[in-house]
């Protein structure tokens, strides 16, 4: 009988270790990748005189769009790593200060994300925009982040410019 | 043999009570799907069924070609991860009655193939060579690509005048 337990004990074992085995996490990783350099490609594109060009007065400038969707990581992370959105600058609202910003943020927000483990995804934290799992906040990052280049994106078209190819 | 009968049977009652018992990444993944669905009817119902043939510049999609491309691509993503096929064929008519049937479609075609996964599924390899990817990256990559898309028609209906409706996920 205790041979038995043994041996359902192990096998009990042996189905949740595979469950482990989900890596989401690096995928997701996988993805921020591409987006970040799909988004610096998409900042490289605007010229340096058109940062502040917007297509109607209510918008954001290309160039707060691009602070704006860099700052992503800093808000959907934050409730995991348990601290308060700090609210990011770059230097200057300059294409070359814009565009080293978007670099550092998505660099130090692939870090952060990529330390994260299975039990912290599917945890729930309580952030500035209601009780979410790790999860959810990471979907939440790409998505947002998605939808502001798309923005961004239509600022070139205005200007003549054929945005680079959409990658996931 | 008694122990073996024993074995199976614990381990697939485990088997089964994680297909159907906690899924907290399907889960998620349903209720983003379902914000995905109804902000971009939102923005599909914001646009006056005139302005469907409008496009911002020249080389870009109409409004109502965003719309069925919205569609089409969610399907198609979806009936990768289901590896099955998409139940549109090729979208001609992008009057706005049209593009909101098919973007019911399609959403509830992938919402319909998201309820019958579990955590485990997502991350099952389907199709081949370079374009080989986990389960969860097909569903996501559709849902990614609307946004993609979504942003866009947000900006005509800007063009147009029309704040476009409250970002959600």
């Amino acid at each position: 009988m205790r041979k038995l337990t043994g041996i359902i004990a192990l096998a009990t074992a042996f189905a949740f270790a595979a469950f482990a085995e989900i890596d989401i996490t690096a995928t997701i990783v996988k993805h921020l990748k591409t987006s970040r350099d799909f988004t610096l490609k998409v900042a490289e594109q605007m010229p340096e005189a058109d940062y502040g060009f917007k297509l109607t007065p209510p918008q954001m400038s290309f160039a707060e769009q691009m602070v704006h969707l860099a700052s992503s990581g800093e808000y959907f992370l934050s409730p995991m790593l348990g601290t308060k959105p700090k609210e990011l600058k770059p230097k200057s609202m300059s294409k070359a200060d814009v565009i080293a910003f978007v670099k550092t943020s998505f660099d130090t927000t692939i870090a952060e994300v990529s330390k994260l483990t299975p039990a912290q995804l599917s945890k729930t934290y309580q952030g500035e925009g209601g009780t979410q799992t790790g999860f959810s906040l990471l979907l939440g990052l790409l998505d947002h982040t998605t939808h502001h280049r798309a923005s961004a994106e239509m600022y070139l078209r205005a200007k003549g410019i054929t945005p680079a190819e959409y990658q996931f | 043999m008694k122990l073996a009968v024993l074995l199976v049977a614990s381990v697939s009652s485990i088997g089964l009570a994680l297909a159907q018992g906690s899924n907290p990444l399907v889960d998620a993944m349903i209720k983003h799907y379902q914000s995905s669905k109804e902000l971009t009817l939102a923005v599909a119902e914001a646009m006056p069924a005139e302005s469907y043939t409008f496009k911002a510049t020249d080389p870009e999609m109409s409004f109502g070609e965003q719309m069925n491309h919205i569609a089409a691509a969610n399907a198609n993503y979806c009936a990768a991860g289901m590896e099955t096929k998409s139940p549109f064929g090729k979208l001609e008519d992008a009057s706005k009655p049209a593009a909101i049937k098919n973007l019911n479609t399609a959403f509830d075609f992938c919402l319909d193939g998201l309820k019958k996964l579990s955590d485990a599924g997502l991350t099952k390899l389907t199709g081949s060579g370079a374009r080989q990817a986990t389960v969860f990256e097909r569903f996501w990559g559709g849902f990614t690509h609307t946004a993609h898309h979504r942003g866009q028609a947000e900006v005509y209906l800007r063009l147009k005048g029309i704040t476009p409706p409250q970002y959600k996920f």
